[in-house]
């Protein structure tokens, strides 16, 4: 596949900014993609048929291209959660070869989700880590989605993930994202129902020539709906960071609310920040937040640290560290939040 | 009594603006000194000059602590070699919690290791000396603390720490009554013959339950008078206008 563009902006701005989308192609597309591991109640995890359609035909996730070949061709999960049930699975992704997946979460009326997904591994050759991520949450129901991002540094990684929101429905995604060497990120959560509400956090750290290019869209539909984003994290060597958040308030999303924040440390001169964030509205009674900051370390909070007897190195670690680790001690399982901490460690 | 602090003729800019004009200052071990002064007569500048904040330059003079010049150390060497200072403004650091950080401090200025279960009941010990929730150990450094749980948690450090000098910047500032009793107090605890405070202040208050030996008062740049803790009666009685014409 020739060179693609990623994460195009919802609506585009001027051409000569060159912030529009992300030009790339796939890596390792020639190679056999390896399956992954899902654990839970084997009650509720069915095998999708291939090239079963999209929950949002519309979709078009990172690259719409991309995204087609992917159904035509990945392995295919569908988990279904029956009303009020409460259930915790496992996804775990090993980048020692091609991946290519799909999941398709169909939650319940009240039910209670965790989805954990863990990503390390490293390939011998460049190749891809591809894969959906589609939820379908129902009124009243409750979902976490916890993702821990170590891959090693041959990996292009892709994840493509649509959410949909019913009435009350309670979504909070996180994410740290600190492996990959080329790493896409599209979420398009479409809040349909009234009062539903979700928070996404992503936090991520790159060096060297890692890039993370992030898209994410709010499309609040329903009455009082509520989302949050809030990305942040620090960049060093020659590292790259773009942000595309969108709030798109549509007609009929009368007294809903949403905010997005993207907040980057730029450790060296050398590093990349774009932060593009959006807000479309077509209706009057709303309120939309954003933030955007993206600097060097504070020498305030550097000459505190070092008056506590910390070098200048150990302080700056100290202030990267403490910007993340809030994120990762949210994940709740001791293992992989060590195992996130020490990965960020040894990257700073 | 053992010299402990020497500053001689320190002259100090911020962004090329000078705001000390020749600061002779002597420190004692055993010794509480006070400094007052106008607003923006250079009292934090000091204290950020001693500690050796890179964002004051000094233009001349010197700064001797325990015999060895220090006046070009970096921070951290400076708290290793026995300095502390309590932030009129201390920061918050999201992601690392209060026993974590003093621990780890504490680990990095003795160059020792710390034992968990010792510094766990020092502490408690010491947090409760302070009437500081002990639960708030296990928070995040000064995220979401009022402005009284962060000087708390800035005399909770000192105590820990256990400096030689300990200099004191408004620590008393922004504190209601029971508050400033409080730190008073803790710093009353801290103090012996062995060691030094140095408190910079607006109010009488915090000296309530400390006896200074020495009172300075700073006026533009230049400390204009010393005395004995007198002097904070008579600064509160008259105020600083008799003093401003020595400057």
């Amino acid at each position: 596949m020739s060179e693609l563009l990623f994460n195009e902006l919802p609506r585009p701005t001027f051409r000569w900014l060159r912030v529009n989308h992300t030009p790339a192609s796939l890596w390792g597309e020639a190679e056999e993609a390896k399956g992954v591991i899902v654990k839970g109640n084997d009650a509720i995890i069915a095998t999708l048929p291939i090239g079963t359609a999209l929950v949002n035909e519309n979709y078009k996730g990172a690259n719409s291209e991309a995204l087609c070949q992917l159904i035509d061709t990945a392995e295919a999960y569908r988990i279904e959660v029956p009303a009020q049930a409460k259930e915790v699975i496992g996804i775990r992704i090993d980048g020692s070869a091609r991946i290519a997946s799909r999941f398709q979460f169909i939650i319940g009326e009240g039910a209670d989700v965790e989805v954990q997904f863990y990503l390390d591994g490293e390939s011998k050759e460049a190749t891809n880590i591809q894969y959906l991520n589609e939820y379908v949450v129902n009124a009243d129901a409750k979902v976490v989605v916890k993702k821990v991002n170590l891959l090693g540094s041959t990996l292009q990684h892709i994840e493509h993930r649509y959410t949909k929101l019913e009435e009350r429905a309670d979504v909070e995604f996180i994410n740290v994202e600190v492996g990959g060497k080329e790493n896409f990120l599209h979420y398009e959560h479409d809040l349909q129902g009234e009062a539903c509400k979700i928070v996404h956090d992503i936090a991520y750290l790159g060096n060297k020539d890692q890039k993370f290019d992030i898209s994410m869209v709010m499309t609040h539909r329903g009455k009082k709906s509520f989302s949050d984003i809030h990305t942040l994290g620090a960049l060093s060597d020659r590292a790259k960071k773009s942000f595309r958040g969108t709030l798109d308030f549509l007609r009929g999303a009368t007294a809903s609310e949403g905010a997005e924040e993207d907040t980057c440390l730029l450790l060296d001169p050398t590093v990349k920040s774009i932060s593009l964030p959006l807000l479309l509205c077509k209706e009057d009674n709303v309120v939309g937040n954003h933030a955007a900051s993206a600097g060097q370390i504070d020498a305030n909070k550097l000459f505190y640290l070092m008056s506590r007897g910390f070098s200048e190195v150990e302080a700056k670690h100290m202030i990267v560290e403490s910007m993340i680790r809030p994120i990762i001690d949210r994940i709740g399982d001791e293992v992989i939040e060590d195992a996130a901490l020490t990965a960020v460690r040894n990257k700073i | 009594m053992a010299e402990l602090l020497q500053i001689k003729d320190l002259e100090v800019s911020v962004e090329d603006k000078k705001i000390l004009k020749g600061i002779d200052l002597t420190i004692n071990k055993g010794e509480i000194h006070v400094v007052m002064g106008t607003n923006g007569a250079g009292k934090s500048t000091l204290a950020n000059a001693i500690m050796g904040n890179p964002l004051y330059t000094v233009d001349k003079g010197s700064i001797t602590f325990d015999g060895e010049n220090i006046t070009e150390d970096a921070v951290n060497d400076r708290a290793k070699k026995g300095i502390f200072m309590s932030f009129q403004n201390p920061i918050s650091v999201p992601g690392i919690t209060v026993e974590n950080f003093i621990r780890t401090a504490k680990s990095t200025i003795t160059g020792e290791t710390v034992r968990a279960l010792a510094f766990k009941k020092e502490l408690k010990q010491k947090m409760d000396e302070l009437s500081f929730d002990t639960s708030y150990a296990q928070r995040y450094v000064n995220e979401g603390f009022s402005g009284g749980e962060r000087k708390k948690n800035e005399i909770l450090q000192m105590s820990i720490l256990n400096p030689k000098l300990a200099i004191l910047d408004e620590t008393d500032s922004g504190l209601d009554v029971d508050a400033v009793r409080i730190v008073s107090e803790g710093v009353g605890r801290f103090h012996n013959e062995d060691n030094a405070v140095l408190i910079i202040t607006h109010h009488n208050q915090i000296l309530q339950k400390l006896k200074p030996d020495f009172v300075h008062v700073l006026i533009n740049g230049k400390i204009v008078k010393t005395g004995d803790a007198s002097l904070v009666r008579e600064i509160e009685e008259t105020g600083y206008d008799a003093y401003k014409t020595l400057a």
